[in-house]
């Protein structure tokens, strides 16, 4: 069951339904309840699994907050070493191995159904923060064993996110809420996603799969501007979802962090960084990034550099083993660590130009250095990415010879007037969200819901919103 | 005292961000100076352990959640 599909929306809907009917003292039942609906719906055993993971790491956190600061450390790292092996045995053998079975019950244990369900990679890392945090003292843990039930399995968050903390969310139970404000603004930031996937990420989605995928011999400019439509893909794909995860929390009354800041304006590689999966940024720099440089801070600017290239590489584990994920992490090493070796040259060039003109050239290159890192992230082999690269950097070759044959026709998967005015359209709509981004996401966050544009989005997903061939989330595999 | 540690902290602020004209409130936050990040972050604490000759734990570090919370620490430190 996926955010955009109808049997969705209705579980969203009879859920709402009861919980606005129900005492308050329901509330907390009704919300697991519909979590393992969401859950059970894919499979049973995902639900099993989830429940004792959750248990474990309650007990776990239960010890280490109870005992003294020499035996906490068993508890802690056994905790740490029990998440990192989950992660590892139903995430990276599956990879390996086509999957692991375990058949040692009536129940098939088949590892793949796990993890494309339960998202055990965001899973996987909030137990860790909420273990560490517990261990270093700084979190209460008068958490109830259902209350922590509730925090790990509430449906909008469990698939890819955003992730967030025990603290953050259960503090949220019992506050006083408006319930028509939540639903308004929630319905609204549900409708935005809904457009967002559905006419941008998943029009674009048959043009990228085209070029990536099927076509070889393409010329640098054509590679290049396939390239940009992946970069644009994962964009609308990813927000899209965590938009459609923040409206349904919002509907049921749970307020979850923001994942995405206008990303795609980032004016260098470390501001994009500040704006893109923030939640995931945010526990690397935390859990990762600080601990490290910390104890290297001695080394001045090479303990830095050090700590940002084993963060990136950490980051390129969790998105998967493999070349293609370790390259593209490396390549916004290398990006952060250049930013930072060139910053004081970078301010006084920076001196000769208008600072609006170095925000334009700052988005520019930024957007084509994330754009040419997603190449490992999309390619589906380490020779694909190369071949890419090769074909974008041919500079012999860069130029299609026949217009229409060699760029229109590759790119709009056709060279029918059917097929280009699909490319056109498709064109159209994501350019002008994106320039109109800000003002349609502030229209659409504020409490008054506004039935005009809710109207013209849910229009436009009809008209143009492709409801066929769905695609599946991009960022379901992590 | 507190104001002359203030004074020094603005400087190295102004060094570290690259910008002279940074004047500093005790309430300031990551949010209200242009490049406070992760990365920025630690480079203030080395240099701040540098010029003061003094250490913060990892916690301190962590704990900091605006410019006075920093000079507290600072003045703290400098009394023992």
């Amino acid at each position: 069951m996926e955010f955009n599909t109808i049997s969705y929306l209705i579980l969203l809907f009879s859920i709402l339904v009861l919980k606005v009917l129900l005492p308050e003292k329901f509330k907390i039942p009704l919300l697991i309840f519909g979590s393992f609906v969401f859950i059970a719906s894919k499979n049973i055993e995902s639900l099993i699994v989830l429940i004792c993971l959750s248990t474990l790491n309650y007990f776990l956190a239960k010890n280490i907050a109870f005992s003294n600061s020499k035996k906490k450390v068993i508890p802690f790292y056994l905790g740490i070493l029990f998440n990192l092996s989950a992660l590892f045995l139903f995430k990276y053998f599956e990879q390996n191995t086509q999957g692991l079975s375990f058949s040692f019950t009536a129940i098939n244990f088949e590892s793949s159904s796990f993890i494309f369900l339960i998202g055990l990679s965001f899973y996987t890392l909030q137990n860790i923060a909420y273990l560490i945090e517990v261990y270093h003292n700084r979190t209460t843990n008068n958490i109830s064993w259902i209350n922590y039930i509730f925090y790990s399995s509430f449906f909008p968050k469990i698939v890819s996110g955003p992730i967030i903390l025990p603290q953050e969310f259960l503090t949220q139970i019992h506050k006083e809420r408006s319930l028509s404000s939540d639903i308004k603004t929630g319905a609204q930031r549900l409708i935005i996603g809904l457009f967002k996937k559905m006419v941008i990420a998943d029009r674009l989605a048959p043009y990228v799969h085209y070029n990536f995928d099927l076509s070889d011999t393409n010329n640098g400019l054509t590679a290049l501007v396939a390239l940009y439509f992946f970069t644009f893909q994962l964009y609308f794909d990813f927000s899209g979802y965590t938009d459609m995860a923040i409206g349904s929390a919002k509907m049921l009354g749970i307020d979850i962090k923001e994942n995405f800041q206008f990303p795609l304006r980032a004016a260098s590689v470390t501001d994009f960084w500040r704006r893109w999966h923030i939640s995931l940024t945010s526990w690397l720099t935390k859990y990762v990034f600080y601990p490290l440089s910390y104890h290297l801070r001695n080394l001045k600017i090479t303990g830095t550099l050090l700590a940002i290239t084993v963060t990136f590489i950490i980051s390129g584990l969790w998105h998967g083993l493999g070349f293609n994920f370790l390259l593209y992490a490396l390549c916004h090493a290398l990006y952060l660590c250049i930013e930072l070796i060139t910053k004081k040259s970078r301010a006084r060039f920076s001196n000769y130009f208008s600072s609006s003109l170095n925000k334009l050239i700052g988005i520019i290159i930024t957007f084509n250095l994330i754009s040419l890192s997603f190449i490992f992230f999309r390619a589906k082999s380490l020779d694909k990415s190369f071949s890419f690269l090769n074909s974008i950097f041919s500079f012999n070759n860069f130029l299609p010879s026949n217009w229409l044959n060699d760029f229109v026709s590759k790119l709009a998967i056709g060279g029918d007037l059917e097929s280009q005015f699909n490319l056109y359209i498709t064109l159209a709509l994501t350019i002008l969200f994106l320039i109109f981004e800000k003002k349609i996401v502030n229209a659409f966050l504020t409490e008054r819901f506004k039935w005009r544009y809710a109207m013209i989005f849910i229009l436009m997903i009809f008209l143009f919103g492709i409801f066929k061939s769905r695609e599946q989330f991009i960022y379901i595999q992590f | 005292m507190q104001e002359q540690i203030k004074q020094e902290v603005q400087a190295i602020f102004r060094k570290v961000f690259l910008n002279p004209e940074i004047i500093l409130l005790d309430k300031n936050t990551a949010d209200d100076i242009d490049g406070w990040d992760s990365l920025t972050h630690l480079e203030l604490i080395t240099e701040m352990e540098t010029h003061f000759n003094l250490h913060f734990t990892f916690d301190e570090v962590m704990s900091f959640e605006n410019v006075g919370q920093m000079i507290y620490c600072i003045s703290k430190k400098l009394v023992k």
